[in-house]
């Protein structure tokens, strides 16, 4: 009669086990290798690579657009009559779908959009508050896509506005002009020289 | 009593069991360790003078809209006090409320103006577009001449020549003739094809075609930006429009075929040329003004002082 534990027995054990001990290395490589996934929207260095890219854009995008008077055009599209930008759905003041309204709107729908990069524009300028008698910044927003993710980043650019300069849109009216004034957003702030105001275009971005 | 040196093959198993779970929470510890220290590396590099950018935005946003202030106060006709005071108001202004914008991000920026710096000037307009140049042909515009900017012509008529030579292009195009200490330089405008052609010369070289732009409209030439634009289309000319040395005086030579207008802004002490009968218009102007600009974040502080001269040749 055989013995029970012969050697040939043992060494068919000694492989079962390598094949186990093999797959529960490999399981946990696996495991490891998940719980540690870097995601866009998680907390990483890839993530800090992809905000870094989305301010660069966004700042080259207000940057360019600042060069070549499309941002301040934007800034202006202003109805008089409608108290809000141009273009917008009625009762509204701003866009909810941004696109091809004007020219900025435009290089925003071709460049962040398509890539599915959603974004917020609001404008800051600078009114005088009488009841206080201090000046301060009030704002009104041109875009709203929606509610930014935790992982949204801003970037701005500021504009000088002239007595001179014109709405862009149908009311086609200088900035001093009664109708103008009574109307748009931001208020002349120096009757001396022909600065009118300073605006801070701010736009916040953050992946869908 | 069991023997411990010899286990059972149950015994063996949970070994196995554990070794596993063990080896498995090692890799996800070393596996979050690492790139913990990577995401702490990456904070910890970042670029510690990240508001550099920031700065260098603040001046060059500054530098263009007060730019854009004194061109807008030098065209309202006033005499140059007026103008010198209106832009002092409007700097002025501005400085608070660069401050207020930047503490909202937690840093200060300052902006101060000395009057006392302020360069003035001429501005000089062609303002009738329907009057052909030759009102100031072959004669000076301006003389004595140490500083020019922002020189624009917006031509709406110029000679039609085809194909020409040199010969035809110095007697019958456009020029506008820079003379200067080393060789006096031409530029002279044309239209070839339903294309606008300026072609450059000097003293001892035939006219070349040095820049082109398709004919739609009205043409601008900006001489001192070194481009030609018209409604559908924009061509750098890439230091190809301003001479190399600086200008003394500027003429305009051929002028009868051509219309429109131009401005040019000098310093204080060149001396404009307009006859009685020319629309060659001569205001006061500010030339320059000298901004001291600072910021200052937590990593950084930045003071420049900016000279604000919009238009200024490269």
């Amino acid at each position: 009669m055989r013995p029970t534990s012969s050697t040939d027995d043992r060494g068919q054990a000694h492989t079962v086990e390598a094949f186990i001990a093999a797959l529960l290395l490999i399981s946990g490589l696996l495991f490891a290798m998940q719980a540690t996934a870097v995601t866009p929207l998680s907390a990483s260095t890839s993530n800090q690579h992809i905000e870094n890219q989305q301010r660069a854009l966004a700042g080259d995008l207000l940057s360019t657009a600042d060069e070549d008077g499309t941002l301040k055009a934007a800034a202006l599209y202003w109805n008089t009559s409608g108290g809000g930008f141009e273009e917008t759905p009625d009762g509204e003041t701003f866009y909810q779908n941004a696109g091809s309204q004007t020219a900025f709107l435009d290089s925003l729908q071709r460049t962040l959009s398509e890539r599915r990069i959603a974004y917020n524009i609001v404008i800051r300028y600078h009114v005088y508050n009488e009841e206080v008698d201090q000046p301060e910044q009030e704002r009104v927003t041109m875009v709203r896509m929606g509610q930014p993710s935790d992982n949204a980043v801003t970037a701005s650019r500021t504009i000088t506005l002239s007595e001179t300069d014109r709405l862009t849109g149908e009311d086609d009216c200088q900035l001093t002009d009664s109708d103008c004034a009574a109307s748009f957003y931001a208020p002349n702030f120096d009757a001396d020289s022909q600065f009118y105001n300073r605006l801070e275009v701010r736009i916040t971005t953050w992946r869908m | 009593m069991a023997d411990v040196m010899t286990p059972s093959r149950s015994e063996r198993a949970q070994l196995l069991l554990i070794t596993a779970l063990a080896l498995a929470v090692i890799l996800v510890t070393v596996a979050l360790l690492l790139n913990a220290a990577i995401f702490t590396e990456n904070v910890a590099t970042r670029d510690t003078t990240a508001d550099g950018p920031e700065a260098i935005e603040l001046r060059g946003e500054l530098v263009s809209g007060i730019g854009e202030l004194i061109e807008q106060q030098n065209r309202q006709g006033q005499d140059g006090s007026d103008i010198a005071d209106s832009v002092e108001s409007g700097i002025d202004e501005i400085g608070p409320m660069v401050d207020r914008e930047r503490a909202s991000g937690g840093t200060v920026a300052t902006l101060s103006h000395d009057p006392n710096d302020d360069e003035m000037g001429h501005l000089l307009g062609w303002t009738d577009e329907s009057a052909a140049f030759d009102a100031i042909d072959n004669e000076t515009v301006v003389e004595g001449l140490s500083d020019a900017r922002a020189f624009e012509l917006n031509l709406t008529a110029m000679a039609s020549l085809s194909d020409p030579n040199a010969s035809q292009i110095e007697n019958e195009a456009f020029g506008v003739r820079f003379v200067t200490a080393g060789d006096n330089v031409t530029q002279y405008i044309y239209e070839d094809n339903e294309t606008v052609v300026i072609a450059n010369a000097t003293e001892n070289t035939d006219p070349r075609s040095r820049c082109t732009v398709n004919e739609s409209g009205p043409t601008i030439v900006d001489l001192t930006g070194d481009e030609l634009r018209t409604d559908d289309e924009i061509r750098q000319c890439y230091r190809g429009l301003w001479p190399d040395d600086d200008p003394e005086s500027i003429a305009f030579i051929n002028g009868a075929d051509t219309e429109g207008t131009f401005t040019l802004t000098v310093d204080e002490a060149a001396s404009a040329n307009p006859s009685e009968d020319s629309s060659l218009q001569v205001d006061d102007a500010i030339y320059s003004v000298t901004v001291d600009i600072g910021y200052q974040s937590r990593d950084l502080t930045f003071e420049t002082t900016a000279r604000v001269a919009p238009g200024e040749p490269r």
